[in-house]
């Protein structure tokens, strides 16, 4: 290969390079020129100009609640995959290596199997007089009826279930590299465990973290499926919004708008995820 | 295993991981219960798989599946096995260019992607169906066969194709007989999990398909919208052992790359 | 120019700022095994590489049996690389390891079988044709390595310090077979080492390298014998010295010099001194002599490695000296010995 000079490598670099300008940049610039412009929803004319009248009117509470409803829900499933996968993933890396392999593959294998079957199967489970209410009318949690699916709640959970793995996954990477042999030797059981948690495997599990809430929270705003079939048929999350415009209205310019949108949130979001990972001591 | 020391993260291991497969298995005892309503167990029955099995929708839709995840794997591992060889010998600012552009496809929701090529297609007037879709799952396809081939492509001897010249062969010939080889393991890999990805696919393939035959996953998706049959438990779970399966065998040769890889960097032993 | 021949000049090659080779200009003749020594970073890898096509020289040209090769790229060139790491395919058998460049240059089957086989029985590996390297010692894996290149017949063979990875023992032991390989096919051998010892054992001639640049070329005993610069004289070998300067020269290489601490001393040196010329005089450790006469010393150290002592010795003249003798010697510190050398021992290093 370096013998066959530096233009012929560079050719390499083309059938990516040109798929992803013609199949990914040019319509992610489409996008953005289509938020500026207008349609008649009559005669599906668009004109094209530099109007923000699409932004504007996402303003209209109808649009903006679904805006915030997604950060919330995207927010509210990262928080609950954190506060489930980390002991989770805490739990896996205190085992002997043998019973580690197992727990991963356990946790694993559910995230392989059809994401689309995977959600219909939590419609019965979170249905009410489904096993979840059953498991909870027992447990003497909950009485009365779920009263969850085809609610915000229960996109929520759909999300933490679906994106569970991914959260485990990168804090077990973490905690995985302690040695805990050095911690256990250094303190005793007790009071001192307590803090040696907080103050040395708690910092150390802060990328593995850091990189679970980016490629939980991130993805979830975008969500389509987990809210179209949990949501029953409502526009909860941005996903569905801009399905909505773009196939059943066809209001191609607002759809983009609220893309472009959806982009934007993103973008601020890795920006904070940045921020964030700077100032905490590493 | 440790229980008693960790008995808090344990009882919540517990609770999650029961969580986690609990569902599936609803489906599977679902997928052989008798009651159409499924409100409580009637008895076992292969009734849904058979109906599954003879539903037309559902065979075009299996077929198409395979037809998309075949055309978008390849396509995705060409791509990604010229990108992992041009970005070893490339500049750091090049690099870091296209690591860019490969971590962007990979955190950006599904929804923009499909909307994106939606809107081109339309506005170039290109007929939706499955090359369009094929076209879109390369997008973000390739990403995730790129970063898996990259990897491999580290664990390369330079070496090896130094060697490979110095005896005589042209870089194409070096490329047939040491480097392909070399990355097989990563090529094998890469080509399960994208094929796996294709075939779950829901977004861009709903967008995409247009008039078209549906892939099977945007059947299922019509099925469970606007009615629920408990064909759908039947279906589910034969496409879940599916691609549990086809993760399985990926899963497996990624960990074995692992191995291989130790093995072909295994430096010669310093005592006999 | 003999079809086995190396013409390297004015090779030049840079690495952004940093100058791995300056301006070379080196003759290897035909049939030999010829070594090019120095420490890390020297060059010599470098050298080896360019000659072989996997480094492009900025500058200069090389010739091997007469053709100026420097343009064509590794796979057309008339030279194969034994590598330090032996780089065998890890997919491939021994065999079709050995086989590859047979295959490049699309020789029927037949012939590729015969010459494997050869070659094979040569490095005295028949029988693990079908073994994968990983299967081999690091002994064996070596052995490959020089069948696999030797095969294609080629005018030279490099090999750039293949023995590295081994442990004493073996290394010894294939230094033995590398010799005699060489004298067997009868093709140029060009080695890198920076074990002086490793490359003087084998070698017909030498070249010492420092810095990119050549400090000499000549036989294993030339060099250590009549070192022509200091770095030279150090790298192979210890070194008693001092400064001197030439009292008279006496001709054909022979002066006296008067010593920093003002004695007379004889020395032999490269011709053309002049005289009041400053100079360096080395004498060998194992030139010194203990015995009658000689100047006064006191043994102040001993080393015992077995087949040798090695001493240190103070005087009043001469500060101090380090000694080699025999391992049967009776030596002891303390003891107090007259220390001589013949005149040939001592050698002008024609700079300060």
């Amino acid at each position: 290969m370096r013998y066959a000079g530096r233009a012929l490598r560079s050719v390499l670099a083309l059938p990516t390079l040109a798929w992803m300008v013609l199949f990914f940049l040019v319509p992610l610039g489409l996008i953005v020129v289509y938020s500026f412009a207008t349609i008649s929803l009559v005669t599906y004319d668009i004109s094209y100009g530099w109007t923000v009248s699409n932004y504007r009117q996402i303003h209209d509470p109808l649009y903006f609640d679904t805006l915030t409803r997604s950060i919330f829900l995207s927010l509210t499933a990262t928080i609950g995959c954190l506060l489930l996968g980390f002991p989770l993933a805490y739990f896996i890396s205190r085992q002997p290596a043998r019973w580690q392999r197992l727990l991963l593959v356990l946790v694993i294998v559910p995230f392989w199997s059809s994401f689309i079957v995977r959600t219909y199967a939590m419609v019965n489970l979170i249905d009410n007089g489904g096993p979840l209410e059953d498991v909870l009318h027992t447990l003497h949690v909950w009485s009365g009826p779920l009263n969850i699916l085809y609610r915000p709640k229960g996109i929520a959970l759909g999300i933490v279930y679906s994106y569970l793995p991914l959260m485990v996954l990168p804090i077990y990477v973490s905690l995985e590299r302690i040695d805990y042999a050095l911690i256990d030797a250094a303190g005793d059981l007790g009071a001192n465990s307590r803090r040696t948690f907080r103050r040395v495997t708690l910092p150390l599990a802060m990328p593995g973290v850091a990189v679970g809430c980016i490629i939980v929270g991130i993805p979830a705003l975008g969500e389509y499926v987990i809210p179209e079939i949990l949501g029953g048929g409502k526009t909860l999350m941005l996903g569905n919004v801009i399905t909505d415009q773009f196939l059943s209205v066809g209001d191609y310019p607002f759809g983009s708008a609220i893309a472009v949108a959806l982009m934007a949130v993103m973008a601020a979001a890795l920006v904070l995820a940045r921020v964030v990972q700077r100032r905490a001591p590493v | 295993m440790r229980l008693r020391r960790h008995w808090f993260s344990g009882l919540i291991a517990l609770a999650v991981i029961v969580f986690l497969w609990a569902p599936l298995v609803i489906v599977a005892i679902n997928s052989v219960n008798s009651d159409t309503l499924l409100v409580s167990w009637k008895g076992f029955t292969t009734h849904w798989y058979s109906q599954a099995a003879h539903n037309g929708t559902v065979q075009s839709g299996v077929k198409q599946t395979m037809t998309i995840a075949l055309g978008s794997t390849a396509i995705s591992l060409v791509l990604a096995v010229t990108g992992a060889l041009w970005w070893r010998r490339a500049s750091p600012r090049a690099r870091r260019t296209f690591d860019g552009l490969t971590y962007l496809r990979i955190m950006l929701p599904e929804v923009v992607f499909a909307v994106a090529l939606f809107l081109l297609f339309s506005k170039i007037q290109f007929p939706l169906g499955t090359t369009a879709v094929v076209i879109g799952h390369v997008v973000w396809n390739s990403a995730y066969a790129t970063l898996i081939i990259q990897a491999r492509v580290a664990t390369l001897d330079p070496a090896l194709e130094d060697a490979a010249s110095d005896l005589g062969a042209n870089p194409w010939r070096v490329f047939r007989r040491v480097t392909l080889p070399g990355l097989l393991p990563g090529i094998v890999a890469a080509g399960l999990l994208a094929f796996t990805f294709s075939f779950d696919d829901v977004v861009t393939s709903y967008f995409l398909t247009g008039a078209g035959t549906a892939p099977l996953p945007v059947v299922l998706l019509s099925m469970i919208r606007f009615r629920i049959t408990p064909e759908i438990n039947a279906i589910g779970m034969l496409v879940m052992l599916f691609t549990v399966s086809m993760f399985a065998i990926g899963f497996i040769a990624v960990t074995q790359m692992g191995r291989g890889a130790r093995k072909a960097l295994a430096l010669p032993e310093v005592r006999q | 120019m003999e079809t086995g021949a190396v013409r390297l000049q004015a090779l030049r090659k840079t690495f952004g700022d940093l100058v791995a080779v300056q301006s070379l200009d080196l003759d290897i003749p035909e049939g030999g095994f010829f070594s090019l020594i120095g420490p890390s970073g020297c060059g010599k890898t470098t050298t080896l590489r360019m000659v072989a096509g996997l480094e492009h020289p900025d500058s200069g040209t090389i010739e091997v049996g007469g053709e100026d090769i420097t343009r064509r790229p590794p796979y057309r060139r008339p030279v194969n690389t034994v590598f330090q790491s032996y780089a065998l395919f890890p997919h491939l058998d021994v065999a079709d390891n050995v086989a590859f460049g047979l295959i490049e240059e699309r020789r029927p089957k037949a012939e590729i079988r015969e010459r494997v086989a050869e070659m094979l029985a040569l490095v005295q590996l028949t029988g693990r044709e079908r073994s994968k390297p990983s299967q081999l010692s690091g002994g064996q894996q070596q052995r490959v390595a020089l069948a696999r290149a030797l095969v294609k017949h080629p005018k030279v063979l490099l090999l750039d310090e293949p023995l590295g990875a081994l442990d004493l023992k073996l290394r010894k032991e294939l230094q033995g077979q590398l010799k005699a390989v060489q004298r067997r096919v009868g093709i140029t051998f060009m080695y890198v080492t920076h074990d002086q010892e490793e490359a003087f054992s084998m070698s017909d001639r030498v070249a010492v390298m420092h810095e990119g640049r050549l400090e000499q070329v000549g036989t294993p005993e030339d060099v250590y014998r009549q070192p022509a610069t200091l770095f030279t004289a150090d790298f192979v070998g210890a070194s008693n010295r001092t400064e001197a300067a030439v009292k008279q020269a006496l001709g054909e290489g022979r002066y006296t010099l008067k010593s920093g601490s003002g004695y007379d001393v004889r020395a032999r040196g490269p011709e053309g001194l002049a005289t009041g010329a400053a100079v360096t005089l080395i004498v060998r450790p194992e030139s010194l002599r203990l015995g009658d006469e000689g100047w006064p010393a006191t043994i102040t150290d001993v080393s015992y490695v077995g087949p040798a002592k090695h001493l240190e010795l103070e005087t009043q003249e001469l500060g101090r000296l380090r000694a080699t003798v025999g391992g049967g010697e009776p030596a002891a510190v303390g003891d107090r010995v007259n220390v001589s050398w013949p005149a040939e021992a001592a050698w002008i290093v024609g700079e300060r």
